[in-house]
């Protein structure tokens, strides 16, 4: 018995078109009503980082773990509070059935037809290629079977064979493995074989017909909380550290940021009665309305 | 998996889009705009920020779905004691070829057996010795559909296989794929029984050695060298002279190393087909040429997973405060003390039997 501990996070280099963005955006904090909830598409706004000279690798492999995501600017167009939502891509099919291998009716799996599957995920029922893909399932109402999910062992295309059962009333087929040339994915599930205390008990892995949903676990699934706002903190420090200048001749007051590019300005006057007593001192934002004259370099020239 | 969330703020301050260059009186500056302004003073209210992206990081929580095994059934369906498939061809219709594919050579027991095939047409049965890719041939007098029957006879038990074919042969049609396969026991409770079963069809699978590997080998051998420690004294001879050039030491009856050349610069010496050099300095440099992973590497095994050992370890770990001081340790005693225990057996015998362990 050996001693050891190894560590079970890697960095994900998983393709775009594995991923699945889900996009909500709501105005403000506290609305929580209307919101805006969609899909934007993975495969054009995110980009893995491949290594450079610098990096150690050759520029044909990928950095691994780091990617670069484009915000679009037709859908980031408020301010406001984005959350992205980011996980492996669902593939939706059909089981089209369920049944045993042939040589080995012990060995039980869900049948899909890749006629089913949508064409850009096809690349992935290939022998083997759905391995570690975990399967949810969808009751007959829509609604799916919450907490509950088997995860795929093996997968090897088959076509089914016909099998001389006792119960004639009963139309079984079984399945072989064939190595290619087949419509038909042959997809062990873990667990599918009954326990031992309960050896009559199958565990369920799907019915015919039945909506499923395969998604890869090629990386965890993160949320990015994307907050398009005025200020922050840089910001407020150029306002409060920054310099400025006040014109005496038209009263406007400028404030710069730390390379002197103008970052506000306003109209500073004062509001008297008829009697010239001061009712109020006005500091107004001039918006685009900016004054170029009161940049940093001509006025301290 | 866990979900991860990271916070952004996107604003003004972030922004370089959000500075305008701007010229006045020679001098150039920038000059901000609200981010109100930035999200729509683009062509029709657009947002100007066209080029905004941000570097995310994705990690993967991964687990090994367990131990490698023979046993989906990719290759133990291959696994047999007794099966075999026949051809035929359209250009002589009558004749039937056999070709035995036991697993004779994986599976050594089966050098006892005896094969006997019954063609099915009346004649006589005849013993096969032959096993696949050699054959033996059939002809048949008649048209009919006959059940060709292999049998195998072991000092365990009989093993009949049979299959059905068409004569004449005008197709690829099989009739009855799996074929039946009948084991009558020798001895025991159900001895003289038969047992049935749909036997294995020999097509469910390619399990040659060519699909069940990758080429991780070169033609050309190529060069591994490196650092080490010299390994001469090894080589050494009794006697007055304990070193000299080509006298071979033999180890085990075999030749285990030579001293090839010894010189001022360096002792060249080989090691089990490595060679040695030393030099002086004290340093020692080896070679020995590779040609990768070869066929002599290579054992034929499918990469599937068994369900029941997932994510499992299969040695109990064995975690207690007891401790038994047993005094002095005898070559002759059969238990173990706790540091030895690492298996059931162990568990078993260890500390005068300790442990009450029952089986179920």
């Amino acid at each position: 018995m050996a001693l050891g501990s190894y560590g079970i996070t890697r960095p994900a280099d998983m393709s775009p078109e594995d991923v699945e963005i889900i996009m909500h955006y709501t105005p403000s904090r506290d609305v929580t009503e209307d919101f805006v909830l969609k899909k934007l598409d993975a495969a054009s706004i995110l980009t893995p980082y491949f290594h450079n000279e610098d990096t150690g690798g050759n520029v044909n492999e990928i950095l691994g773990g780091m990617y670069n995501l484009t915000l679009p600017s037709g859908e980031f167009n408020q301010k406001g509070i984005y959350t992205l939502y980011i996980r492996p891509a669902e593939i939706r099919t059909t089981i089209t059935d369920c049944g045993v291998l042939s040589a080995l009716p012990n060995v039980k799996g869900i049948i899909i037809d890749l006629n089913n599957v949508d064409a850009q995920f096809r690349n992935k029922f290939v022998a083997q290629g759905l391995v570690g893909f975990r399967v949810e399932y969808i009751n007959d109402d829509g609604t799916k079977i919450p907490n509950f999910y088997r995860i795929v062992t093996s997968s090897f295309y088959c076509e089914p064979v016909t099998t001389n059962l006792t119960n004639s009333s009963q139309k079984a087929i079984r399945y072989r493995y064939v190595d290619s040339g087949s419509d038909l994915l042959f997809c062990t599930l873990s667990p599918s074989s009954a326990p031992s205390n309960k050896p009559n008990a199958t565990p369920f892995i799907g019915q015919p017909d039945q909506d499923i949903i395969i998604t890869n676990t090629y990386f965890n699934p993160i949320t990015l909380d994307i907050e398009m706002a005025e200020h922050d903190i840089d910001t407020l420090a150029i306002a409060l550290y920054g310099n400025q200048t006040k014109s005496m001749e038209d009263g406007i007051y400028t404030i710069y940021d730390p390379s002197n590019n103008i970052y506000k300005q306003y109209n500073l006057y004062e509001i008297r009665d008829e009697f010239n007593n001061l009712l109020f001192e006005v500091r107004q934002d001039r918006g685009d309305n900016i004054d170029f004259s009161k940049n940093f370099n001509s006025v301290v020239e | 998996m866990k979900a991860d969330r990271t916070y952004y703020l996107i604003s003004p301050g972030v922004l370089k889009d959000d500075i305008l260059e701007k010229t006045f009186s020679g001098n150039t500056f920038g000059v901000y705009s609200a981010m109100t302004e930035i999200l729509s003073g683009g062509t029709g209210g657009s947002s100007l920020l066209t080029g905004l992206t941000i570097p995310i990081t994705f990690t993967q929580t991964y687990n090994d779905l367990g131990y490698f095994t023979p046993f989906d059934g990719y290759i133990l369906q291959k696994d047999v004691v007794n099966n075999f498939i026949y051809s035929g061809s359209s250009s002589n219709p009558y004749e039937v070829s056999v070709y035995n594919t036991s697993e004779k050579d994986y599976k050594k027991f089966l050098k006892l057996a005896d094969y006997v095939i019954d063609w099915g047409d009346g004649s006589s049965t005849q013993s096969i010795n032959e096993t696949s890719p050699n054959k033996i041939s059939h002809n048949y007098t008649f048209a009919s559909g006959f059940t060709i029957t292999l049998t195998q006879t072991n000092p365990w038990g009989t093993t009949t296989i049979k299959k059905t074919v068409q004569v004449p042969i005008t197709g690829a049609t099989i009739p009855n794929p799996e074929g039946n396969i009948t084991f009558t026991p020798q001895g025991g409770s159900w001895s003289g029984t038969p047992l049935n079963y749909n036997f294995i069809f020999d097509g469910d699978a390619e399990n040659n050695i060519q699909s069940q590997v990758s080429s991780n080998s070169v033609s050309v051998p190529f060069v591994v060298s490196g650092y080490t420690v010299s390994k001469i004294s090894s080589l050494a001879s009794y006697g007055n002279v304990k070193y000299a050039t080509n006298v071979p030491i033999i180890k085990d009856s075999k030749v285990f190393g030579i001293i090839d050349e010894m010189t001022n610069e360096y002792t060249a010496y080989t090691i089990n087909g490595v060679s040695y050099y030393d030099y002086p300095d004290e340093t020692t440099i080896y070679f020995q040429e590779s040609s990768g992973i070869t066929e002599n590497d290579i054992s034929v095994s499918a990469i599937t997973k068994q369900e029941v050992l997932l994510d499992m370890v299969s040695s109990p770990e064995i975690q207690s405060e007891v401790f038994i001081e047993r005094g002095k340790n005898s070559a002759f005693e059969g238990l173990e003390r706790l540091g030895e225990v690492d298996n059931i057996g162990d568990l078993a015998r260890y500390g005068y039997g300790f442990y009450k362990i029952n089986e179920q």
